[in-house]
Protein backbone atom coordinates (compact mmCIF):
# COMPACT_ATOMS: atom_id res chain seq x y z
CA UNK A 1 0.00 0.00 0.00
CA UNK A 2 1.76 3.26 -1.03
CA UNK A 3 2.30 5.60 1.55
CA UNK A 4 1.65 9.42 1.12
CA UNK A 5 5.12 11.17 0.49
CA UNK A 6 5.77 13.49 3.52
CA UNK A 7 7.07 15.96 0.76
CA UNK A 8 3.73 16.19 -1.16
CA UNK A 9 2.71 20.08 -1.30
CA UNK A 10 -0.60 20.33 1.23
CA UNK A 11 -3.60 22.03 -0.30
CA UNK A 12 -3.76 25.46 -0.28
CA UNK A 13 -6.39 27.03 2.82
CA UNK A 14 -9.41 28.00 1.25
CA UNK A 15 -10.34 31.94 2.27
CA UNK A 16 -14.25 32.36 2.27
CA UNK A 17 -15.98 35.55 2.00
CA UNK A 18 -16.56 35.10 6.22
CA UNK A 19 -13.57 34.81 6.65
CA UNK A 20 -12.53 38.12 4.74
CA UNK A 21 -15.02 39.44 6.40
CA UNK A 22 -13.79 38.50 9.70
CA UNK A 23 -10.44 38.95 9.40
CA UNK A 24 -10.91 42.58 7.54
CA UNK A 25 -14.38 44.21 7.58
CA UNK A 26 -14.94 43.83 10.87
CA UNK A 27 -12.50 45.60 12.41
CA UNK A 28 -12.68 47.93 10.02
CA UNK A 29 -15.76 48.77 10.79
CA UNK A 30 -15.33 48.61 14.34
CA UNK A 31 -12.40 51.41 13.60
CA UNK A 32 -15.48 53.44 11.21
CA UNK A 33 -17.55 53.51 14.15
CA UNK A 34 -15.34 54.67 16.76
CA UNK A 35 -14.17 57.75 14.43
CA UNK A 36 -17.43 58.35 13.18
CA UNK A 37 -18.85 58.45 16.81
CA UNK A 38 -15.84 60.64 18.17
CA UNK A 39 -16.52 63.07 15.68
CA UNK A 40 -20.41 62.60 15.89
CA UNK A 41 -19.73 63.18 19.28
CA UNK A 42 -18.53 66.33 18.98
CA UNK A 43 -21.86 67.90 17.68
CA UNK A 44 -23.83 66.63 20.70
CA UNK A 45 -21.27 67.59 22.66
CA UNK A 46 -21.47 71.05 21.25
CA UNK A 47 -25.15 70.97 21.52
CA UNK A 48 -25.46 70.57 24.98
CA UNK A 49 -22.31 72.80 26.23
CA UNK A 50 -24.72 75.92 26.22
CA UNK A 51 -27.45 74.23 28.11
CA UNK A 52 -24.76 72.95 31.09
CA UNK A 53 -25.05 69.53 30.26
CA UNK A 54 -22.96 66.71 28.37
CA UNK A 55 -24.25 63.77 25.56
CA UNK A 56 -23.86 61.23 28.02
CA UNK A 57 -25.78 62.62 31.35
CA UNK A 58 -28.91 62.75 29.05
CA UNK A 59 -28.62 59.03 27.36
CA UNK A 60 -26.40 60.05 24.62
CA UNK A 61 -23.97 56.78 24.72
CA UNK A 62 -21.75 54.76 21.86
CA UNK A 63 -25.26 53.41 20.22
CA UNK A 64 -27.39 56.08 20.83
CA UNK A 65 -25.06 58.54 19.04
CA UNK A 66 -24.28 56.40 15.88
CA UNK A 67 -28.34 54.88 15.71
CA UNK A 68 -29.86 58.21 15.83
CA UNK A 69 -27.66 59.84 13.69
CA UNK A 70 -26.29 57.57 11.37
CA UNK A 71 -29.43 57.94 8.83
CA UNK A 72 -29.47 61.60 8.74
CA UNK A 73 -25.59 62.16 8.27
CA UNK A 74 -26.30 59.72 5.20
CA UNK A 75 -28.71 61.57 3.63
CA UNK A 76 -26.79 65.32 4.32
CA UNK A 77 -23.90 63.37 2.51
CA UNK A 78 -25.73 62.21 -0.48
CA UNK A 79 -27.25 65.57 -0.57
CA UNK A 80 -24.39 67.41 -0.53
CA UNK A 81 -22.81 64.50 -3.41
CA UNK A 82 -25.14 65.36 -5.25
CA UNK A 83 -24.55 69.21 -5.19
CA UNK A 84 -21.10 68.37 -5.87
CA UNK A 85 -21.14 66.54 -8.80
CA UNK A 86 -23.67 69.09 -10.89
CA UNK A 87 -21.69 71.52 -10.04
CA UNK A 88 -18.22 69.84 -11.33
CA UNK A 89 -19.81 68.65 -13.97
CA UNK A 90 -21.70 71.79 -14.83
CA UNK A 91 -18.13 73.57 -14.36
CA UNK A 92 -16.61 71.28 -16.82
CA UNK A 93 -19.04 71.59 -19.14
CA UNK A 94 -18.69 75.57 -19.03
CA UNK A 95 -14.98 75.29 -19.45
CA UNK A 96 -15.34 73.24 -22.17
CA UNK A 97 -18.06 75.38 -24.14
CA UNK A 98 -15.75 78.58 -23.28
CA UNK A 99 -13.02 76.93 -25.39
CA UNK A 100 -15.01 76.49 -27.94
CA UNK A 101 -15.17 72.18 -27.76
CA UNK A 102 -18.75 72.21 -27.58
CA UNK A 103 -18.85 68.62 -28.63
CA UNK A 104 -17.24 67.88 -25.20
CA UNK A 105 -19.29 69.81 -23.31
CA UNK A 106 -22.53 67.80 -24.43
CA UNK A 107 -20.77 64.65 -24.10
CA UNK A 108 -21.28 62.62 -21.42
CA UNK A 109 -18.26 61.32 -18.85
CA UNK A 110 -17.08 58.05 -19.10
CA UNK A 111 -18.37 55.50 -16.58
CA UNK A 112 -15.09 55.52 -14.80
CA UNK A 113 -14.25 59.37 -14.65
CA UNK A 114 -17.88 59.39 -13.11
CA UNK A 115 -17.39 56.95 -10.39
CA UNK A 116 -14.04 58.87 -9.96
CA UNK A 117 -15.55 61.88 -9.57
CA UNK A 118 -18.80 60.86 -7.38
CA UNK A 119 -15.53 58.96 -5.07
CA UNK A 120 -14.11 62.11 -4.50
CA UNK A 121 -17.33 64.05 -4.11
CA UNK A 122 -18.72 62.23 -1.51
CA UNK A 123 -15.70 62.09 0.70
CA UNK A 124 -15.79 65.91 0.60
CA UNK A 125 -19.04 65.98 1.36
CA UNK A 126 -18.67 63.89 4.45
CA UNK A 127 -15.52 65.91 5.36
CA UNK A 128 -17.35 68.87 5.18
CA UNK A 129 -20.56 67.18 7.00
CA UNK A 130 -18.96 65.76 9.84
CA UNK A 131 -16.84 69.51 10.08
CA UNK A 132 -20.16 71.36 9.60
CA UNK A 133 -22.11 69.29 11.80
CA UNK A 134 -20.57 70.31 15.42
CA UNK A 135 -21.08 74.31 14.16
CA UNK A 136 -24.59 73.47 13.27
CA UNK A 137 -25.57 71.69 17.06
CA UNK A 138 -23.62 75.03 18.61
CA UNK A 139 -25.77 77.33 16.84
CA UNK A 140 -28.75 75.43 17.77
CA UNK A 141 -27.68 75.01 21.42
CA UNK A 142 -27.31 78.48 21.15
CA UNK A 143 -31.46 78.48 20.48
CA UNK A 144 -32.09 76.06 22.92
CA UNK A 145 -29.81 78.03 25.56
CA UNK A 146 -32.54 80.88 24.75
CA UNK A 147 -35.63 79.00 25.13
CA UNK A 148 -36.31 77.86 22.05
CA UNK A 149 -37.54 74.07 21.34
CA UNK A 150 -34.38 72.16 19.82
CA UNK A 151 -35.61 69.07 18.59
CA UNK A 152 -34.74 65.74 16.10
CA UNK A 153 -33.85 69.36 13.55
CA UNK A 154 -34.53 67.99 10.04
CA UNK A 155 -33.98 69.51 6.57
CA UNK A 156 -37.10 71.30 5.56
CA UNK A 157 -38.12 70.49 2.37
CA UNK A 158 -37.15 66.63 2.59
CA UNK A 159 -37.50 63.41 4.27
CA UNK A 160 -37.85 64.34 7.91
CA UNK A 161 -35.04 62.12 8.97
CA UNK A 162 -33.19 64.12 11.68
CA UNK A 163 -30.05 65.38 10.73
CA UNK A 164 -29.34 66.23 14.78
CA UNK A 165 -31.56 63.87 16.98
CA UNK A 166 -31.34 66.31 20.09
CA UNK A 167 -33.53 67.53 22.49
CA UNK A 168 -34.42 70.64 24.29
CA UNK A 169 -38.20 70.40 24.65
CA UNK A 170 -40.29 72.47 26.73
CA UNK A 171 -41.24 71.20 29.20
CA UNK A 172 -43.73 71.34 32.40
CA UNK A 173 -42.47 69.01 35.98
CA UNK A 174 -44.20 68.59 39.06
CA UNK A 175 -43.06 66.44 41.90
CA UNK A 176 -45.40 63.32 42.08
CA UNK A 177 -43.21 62.45 45.54
CA UNK A 178 -44.91 63.92 48.76
CA UNK A 179 -43.70 67.14 49.47
CA UNK A 180 -40.66 67.40 51.63
CA UNK A 181 -39.18 70.71 53.50
CA UNK A 182 -36.36 71.22 51.26
CA UNK A 183 -37.22 70.47 48.15
CA UNK A 184 -37.26 72.65 45.32
CA UNK A 185 -39.86 74.26 43.34
CA UNK A 186 -39.58 73.44 39.85
CA UNK A 187 -39.63 76.32 37.88
CA UNK A 188 -41.74 76.82 34.78
CA UNK A 189 -39.11 78.00 32.32
CA UNK A 190 -37.12 74.28 31.63
CA UNK A 191 -36.48 72.64 28.69
CA UNK A 192 -36.23 68.75 28.92
CA UNK A 193 -33.06 67.63 27.47
CA UNK A 194 -32.77 63.62 28.15
CA UNK A 195 -32.35 61.60 31.18
CA UNK A 196 -30.05 58.65 32.12
CA UNK A 197 -29.06 56.48 34.91
CA UNK A 198 -32.23 57.37 36.48
CA UNK A 199 -31.25 61.39 36.47
CA UNK A 200 -33.87 63.31 34.08
CA UNK A 201 -31.90 66.72 33.28
CA UNK A 202 -33.52 69.92 32.65
CA UNK A 203 -31.87 73.15 31.17
CA UNK A 204 -33.98 76.30 33.33
CA UNK A 205 -33.68 79.22 30.79
CA UNK A 206 -34.59 81.74 32.99
CA UNK A 207 -31.75 81.15 35.61
CA UNK A 208 -29.41 79.75 32.87
CA UNK A 209 -28.64 76.76 34.88
CA UNK A 210 -29.17 73.00 34.35
CA UNK A 211 -30.89 71.12 36.76
CA UNK A 212 -30.80 66.86 37.73
CA UNK A 213 -33.16 65.41 39.18
CA UNK A 214 -34.46 61.69 40.18
CA UNK A 215 -36.87 60.71 37.66
CA UNK A 216 -39.20 58.59 39.38
CA UNK A 217 -40.29 61.69 41.30
CA UNK A 218 -41.41 64.06 39.12
CA UNK A 219 -43.86 63.85 35.95
CA UNK A 220 -42.75 65.69 33.17
CA UNK A 221 -45.35 67.48 30.85
CA UNK A 222 -43.90 67.84 26.83
CA UNK A 223 -46.72 70.65 25.72
CA UNK A 224 -46.02 71.40 21.91
CA UNK A 225 -44.57 74.42 22.36
CA UNK A 226 -42.25 76.26 20.03
CA UNK A 227 -40.41 77.74 22.83
CA UNK A 228 -40.56 78.79 26.91
CA UNK A 229 -42.74 81.59 27.71
CA UNK A 230 -41.33 84.54 26.66
CA UNK A 231 -41.29 85.73 30.33
CA UNK A 232 -38.19 83.29 31.17
CA UNK A 233 -36.18 84.79 28.70
CA UNK A 234 -33.51 86.92 30.45
CA UNK A 235 -34.01 90.75 29.60
CA UNK A 236 -30.17 90.98 28.61
CA UNK A 237 -30.13 88.81 25.90
CA UNK B 1 -74.84 100.49 25.69
CA UNK B 2 -71.53 99.56 26.23
CA UNK B 3 -69.99 97.70 23.07
CA UNK B 4 -67.57 95.41 23.56
CA UNK B 5 -64.02 95.62 22.07
CA UNK B 6 -61.94 94.04 19.66
CA UNK B 7 -58.61 93.93 20.49
CA UNK B 8 -57.43 93.71 16.82
CA UNK B 9 -59.80 96.89 15.72
CA UNK B 10 -59.60 99.47 18.57
CA UNK B 11 -58.47 98.74 21.53
CA UNK B 12 -55.45 96.98 22.33
CA UNK B 13 -53.59 97.01 25.91
CA UNK B 14 -50.46 95.29 26.84
CA UNK B 15 -49.03 95.37 30.24
CA UNK B 16 -45.54 94.60 30.20
CA UNK B 17 -42.70 94.27 32.44
CA UNK B 18 -40.44 97.37 32.07
CA UNK B 19 -36.94 98.43 33.70
CA UNK B 20 -37.11 102.49 33.60
CA UNK B 21 -38.53 103.97 36.26
CA UNK B 22 -40.61 106.50 35.65
CA UNK B 23 -44.24 105.63 33.80
CA UNK B 24 -44.27 107.96 31.03
CA UNK B 25 -40.89 109.01 30.60
CA UNK B 26 -39.42 106.98 27.82
CA UNK B 27 -40.76 106.75 25.07
CA UNK B 28 -40.65 103.32 23.55
CA UNK B 29 -40.71 101.73 20.39
CA UNK B 30 -44.22 99.75 19.29
CA UNK B 31 -43.91 96.43 18.60
CA UNK B 32 -43.11 95.73 15.31
CA UNK B 33 -42.80 92.18 15.38
CA UNK B 34 -45.26 89.48 16.14
CA UNK B 35 -43.46 86.78 18.59
CA UNK B 36 -41.23 89.64 20.72
CA UNK B 37 -38.41 88.27 22.25
CA UNK B 38 -37.53 85.77 20.02
CA UNK B 39 -34.00 86.12 18.16
CA UNK B 40 -33.78 83.26 15.81
CA UNK B 41 -31.24 83.23 12.97
CA UNK B 42 -33.75 83.60 9.85
CA UNK B 43 -31.35 82.06 8.39
CA UNK B 44 -31.25 78.93 10.13
CA UNK B 45 -35.11 78.32 10.56
CA UNK B 46 -35.05 78.45 7.03
CA UNK B 47 -33.68 75.25 6.56
CA UNK B 48 -34.35 73.00 9.00
CA UNK B 49 -37.11 72.32 10.87
CA UNK B 50 -37.28 70.62 14.67
CA UNK B 51 -39.70 67.69 15.33
CA UNK B 52 -41.66 68.96 18.05
CA UNK B 53 -43.17 66.09 20.67
CA UNK B 54 -46.43 64.83 19.64
CA UNK B 55 -47.67 63.72 22.33
CA UNK B 56 -48.69 66.15 25.11
CA UNK B 57 -47.76 64.09 28.04
CA UNK B 58 -44.94 61.70 29.61
CA UNK B 59 -45.03 60.20 32.54
CA UNK B 60 -48.22 59.88 33.42
CA UNK B 61 -49.74 59.54 36.44
CA UNK B 62 -51.70 55.90 37.10
CA UNK B 63 -54.95 56.87 38.44
CA UNK B 64 -55.59 55.77 41.98
CA UNK B 65 -52.55 54.72 42.67
CA UNK B 66 -50.61 58.09 43.14
CA UNK B 67 -51.83 61.52 44.41
CA UNK B 68 -49.55 64.01 43.08
CA UNK B 69 -48.57 67.51 44.15
CA UNK B 70 -48.30 70.44 41.53
CA UNK B 71 -46.47 73.00 41.99
CA UNK B 72 -47.20 75.68 39.44
CA UNK B 73 -46.17 79.71 40.03
CA UNK B 74 -49.49 82.23 39.65
CA UNK B 75 -50.44 82.77 35.98
CA UNK B 76 -48.40 80.15 34.41
CA UNK B 77 -49.79 77.97 32.37
CA UNK B 78 -50.83 74.36 33.85
CA UNK B 79 -50.87 71.13 32.47
CA UNK B 80 -50.97 67.54 34.21
CA UNK B 81 -52.11 63.84 32.77
CA UNK B 82 -53.79 60.85 34.44
CA UNK B 83 -53.97 57.01 33.07
CA UNK B 84 -55.35 53.83 34.13
CA UNK B 85 -58.76 54.81 33.23
CA UNK B 86 -61.37 52.07 31.95
CA UNK B 87 -62.01 51.86 28.24
CA UNK B 88 -65.13 54.61 27.56
CA UNK B 89 -64.52 56.21 30.43
CA UNK B 90 -64.91 59.81 29.97
CA UNK B 91 -63.22 61.29 33.74
CA UNK B 92 -63.74 64.69 35.15
CA UNK B 93 -61.54 66.73 37.24
CA UNK B 94 -63.37 68.22 40.41
CA UNK B 95 -61.47 71.63 41.73
CA UNK B 96 -62.65 73.18 44.76
CA UNK B 97 -63.61 77.34 44.07
CA UNK B 98 -63.05 80.17 46.71
CA UNK B 99 -66.25 80.19 47.98
CA UNK B 100 -66.82 76.90 48.82
CA UNK B 101 -68.28 75.20 45.61
CA UNK B 102 -66.68 72.95 42.91
CA UNK B 103 -66.11 73.09 39.25
CA UNK B 104 -65.83 70.23 36.77
CA UNK B 105 -63.78 69.96 33.54
CA UNK B 106 -64.00 67.23 31.24
CA UNK B 107 -59.81 65.89 30.36
CA UNK B 108 -58.57 65.18 26.45
CA UNK B 109 -57.44 62.02 25.70
CA UNK B 110 -54.43 61.13 23.59
CA UNK B 111 -54.18 57.03 23.27
CA UNK B 112 -54.72 56.11 27.36
CA UNK B 113 -53.57 59.60 28.89
CA UNK B 114 -55.64 62.01 30.04
CA UNK B 115 -54.41 65.56 29.79
CA UNK B 116 -55.96 68.70 31.98
CA UNK B 117 -54.41 71.56 30.81
CA UNK B 118 -55.22 75.26 30.85
CA UNK B 119 -53.37 78.51 29.29
CA UNK B 120 -52.42 81.75 31.66
CA UNK B 121 -55.50 83.54 30.86
CA UNK B 122 -57.34 80.25 32.41
CA UNK B 123 -55.28 79.75 34.94
CA UNK B 124 -56.33 82.85 36.54
CA UNK B 125 -59.50 82.30 36.83
CA UNK B 126 -59.37 78.55 37.50
CA UNK B 127 -57.09 79.30 40.25
CA UNK B 128 -57.56 82.72 41.15
CA UNK B 129 -55.34 83.04 44.24
CA UNK B 130 -51.77 81.41 45.71
CA UNK B 131 -52.73 78.39 47.79
CA UNK B 132 -53.04 74.77 47.53
CA UNK B 133 -56.54 73.31 45.76
CA UNK B 134 -56.69 69.47 46.47
CA UNK B 135 -58.99 68.11 42.97
CA UNK B 136 -60.42 64.72 42.25
CA UNK B 137 -60.36 62.93 38.81
CA UNK B 138 -63.82 60.64 38.74
CA UNK B 139 -64.86 58.34 36.20
CA UNK B 140 -68.01 55.68 36.29
CA UNK B 141 -65.83 52.60 36.19
CA UNK B 142 -62.22 53.64 37.01
CA UNK B 143 -60.59 54.34 40.51
CA UNK B 144 -61.07 57.65 41.92
CA UNK B 145 -57.68 59.83 41.47
CA UNK B 146 -56.70 62.78 44.22
CA UNK B 147 -54.12 65.28 44.53
CA UNK B 148 -53.25 69.12 44.80
CA UNK B 149 -52.15 71.96 43.42
CA UNK B 150 -50.19 74.35 45.13
CA UNK B 151 -50.09 77.46 43.46
CA UNK B 152 -46.84 79.57 44.72
CA UNK B 153 -46.44 83.31 44.16
CA UNK B 154 -45.03 84.48 40.55
CA UNK B 155 -41.67 85.06 41.01
CA UNK B 156 -41.54 87.81 38.46
CA UNK B 157 -43.95 90.59 37.27
CA UNK B 158 -46.46 89.77 35.41
CA UNK B 159 -50.05 90.80 34.47
CA UNK B 160 -53.19 89.84 32.45
CA UNK B 161 -56.41 90.93 32.08
CA UNK B 162 -59.45 89.39 33.99
CA UNK B 163 -62.14 90.46 32.26
CA UNK B 164 -63.51 91.99 29.10
CA UNK B 165 -62.26 95.21 27.77
CA UNK B 166 -65.23 97.72 27.09
CA UNK B 167 -65.81 101.18 26.62
CA UNK B 168 -66.62 103.17 29.34
CA UNK B 169 -66.37 101.03 31.80
CA UNK B 170 -63.31 100.05 34.14
CA UNK B 171 -61.33 97.27 33.51
CA UNK B 172 -58.91 95.25 35.65
CA UNK B 173 -55.43 93.59 35.44
CA UNK B 174 -54.39 91.35 37.67
CA UNK B 175 -50.35 91.82 38.56
CA UNK B 176 -48.16 89.44 39.99
CA UNK B 177 -45.04 88.76 41.01
CA UNK B 178 -43.67 91.93 42.90
CA UNK B 179 -42.48 92.19 46.76
CA UNK B 180 -45.16 92.27 49.16
CA UNK B 181 -46.04 95.82 50.13
CA UNK B 182 -44.63 97.22 46.91
CA UNK B 183 -46.17 99.53 44.67
CA UNK B 184 -47.72 98.70 41.90
CA UNK B 185 -46.82 101.37 39.17
CA UNK B 186 -48.85 101.25 35.45
CA UNK B 187 -49.36 103.83 33.11
CA UNK B 188 -51.24 103.70 29.76
CA UNK B 189 -50.19 104.46 26.60
CA UNK B 190 -51.74 104.79 23.01
CA UNK B 191 -49.97 101.92 21.09
CA UNK B 192 -49.07 103.53 17.78
CA UNK B 193 -47.61 100.71 15.17
CA UNK B 194 -44.01 101.56 13.54
CA UNK B 195 -44.17 105.00 15.93
CA UNK B 196 -43.23 105.60 19.47
CA UNK B 197 -45.51 105.79 22.69
CA UNK B 198 -47.48 108.54 23.29
CA UNK B 199 -48.22 108.56 27.35
CA UNK B 200 -52.14 109.07 27.89
CA UNK B 201 -52.02 108.82 31.97
CA UNK B 202 -50.47 107.66 34.83
CA UNK B 203 -52.26 105.39 37.03
CA UNK B 204 -52.12 105.52 40.94
CA UNK B 205 -50.03 103.26 42.56
CA UNK B 206 -51.36 99.71 43.77
CA UNK B 207 -49.75 98.34 46.89
CA UNK B 208 -48.73 94.60 45.90
CA UNK B 209 -50.53 92.36 48.38
CA UNK B 210 -49.10 89.56 50.62
CA UNK B 211 -48.90 87.44 47.95
CA UNK B 212 -47.09 90.62 46.18
CA UNK B 213 -50.41 90.61 43.94
CA UNK B 214 -52.06 93.83 42.92
CA UNK B 215 -55.30 94.84 40.34
CA UNK B 216 -54.51 97.69 38.46
CA UNK B 217 -57.96 99.11 37.22
CA UNK B 218 -58.10 102.01 34.05
CA UNK B 219 -61.49 103.19 33.00
CA UNK B 220 -61.54 102.92 29.30
CA UNK B 221 -62.67 106.22 27.44
CA UNK B 222 -66.23 106.05 25.85
CA UNK B 223 -64.59 107.18 23.09
CA UNK B 224 -61.87 105.01 21.25
CA UNK B 225 -58.40 106.18 19.84
CA UNK B 226 -57.67 104.73 16.72
CA UNK B 227 -54.50 103.61 17.49
CA UNK B 228 -55.86 101.94 20.48
CA UNK B 229 -54.21 101.30 24.20
CA UNK B 230 -51.50 100.22 25.71
CA UNK B 231 -50.93 99.47 30.05
CA UNK B 232 -47.17 99.37 30.76
CA UNK B 233 -46.60 98.10 34.07
CA UNK B 234 -43.19 98.61 36.12
CA UNK B 235 -40.56 97.76 35.86
CA UNK B 236 -40.15 98.63 31.99
CA UNK B 237 -37.42 96.25 30.27
CA UNK B 238 -36.08 98.59 27.35
CA UNK B 239 -34.96 95.52 25.47
CA UNK B 240 -37.95 94.04 25.97
CA UNK B 241 -40.84 95.84 26.34
CA UNK B 242 -43.54 94.15 25.19
CA UNK B 243 -42.92 90.43 26.09
CA UNK B 244 -46.23 89.92 27.32
CA UNK B 245 -47.93 91.21 24.51
CA UNK B 246 -48.88 88.42 22.89
CA UNK B 247 -50.36 86.46 26.52
CA UNK B 248 -52.58 89.65 27.31
CA UNK B 249 -53.56 90.44 24.11
CA UNK B 250 -55.01 86.61 23.77
CA UNK B 251 -56.39 87.61 27.65
CA UNK B 252 -58.45 90.53 25.93
CA UNK B 253 -60.09 89.36 22.83
CA UNK B 254 -58.09 86.16 21.76
CA UNK B 255 -58.09 87.37 18.65
CA UNK B 256 -54.06 88.38 17.66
Amino acid sequence: MPRPSPEAPSPEPRVTLLDGLIKYAVPLLGVVGAVLFGTLRLAYVFFYQPLRATPEEVGYGYLEVLSSQLAGTVELVLLLTTVLMATALGATALRHTAGGRWRAALAAPSRAALTRLARRCALAALIVVLALLPVLAWLFGTEARHGSAVRNIYLLRFVRIPVLAVQASPATVTWTAPSRPGLPEMSGCLLYLGQSGGITVFYDVADQESIRVPSVQIMVNLPYAEAVPATCVPADR
Amino acid sequence: MPVRLSSRRVLALVVAPMLAVAAGVPALAAPASPEPGRHRPSWLWRWFGVALPSSTCDDPVPVGKAAPTIRVERLASLQFCFTGFAPGDEPRLHLPTPDGGSTEWPGRRHGNVWTWSWETEDVATVLPRPGTYRFRVTAPHSPTGTGRIVVRPASRPHAIFTENLLFGSTVTATAVGYRPGAPILASVYSNRQGERLRLIEDLPPVIADRFGEGIVRWSVPFSPAPEGYMLLLEPIDPNNPNECFQDLCAGIGGDY
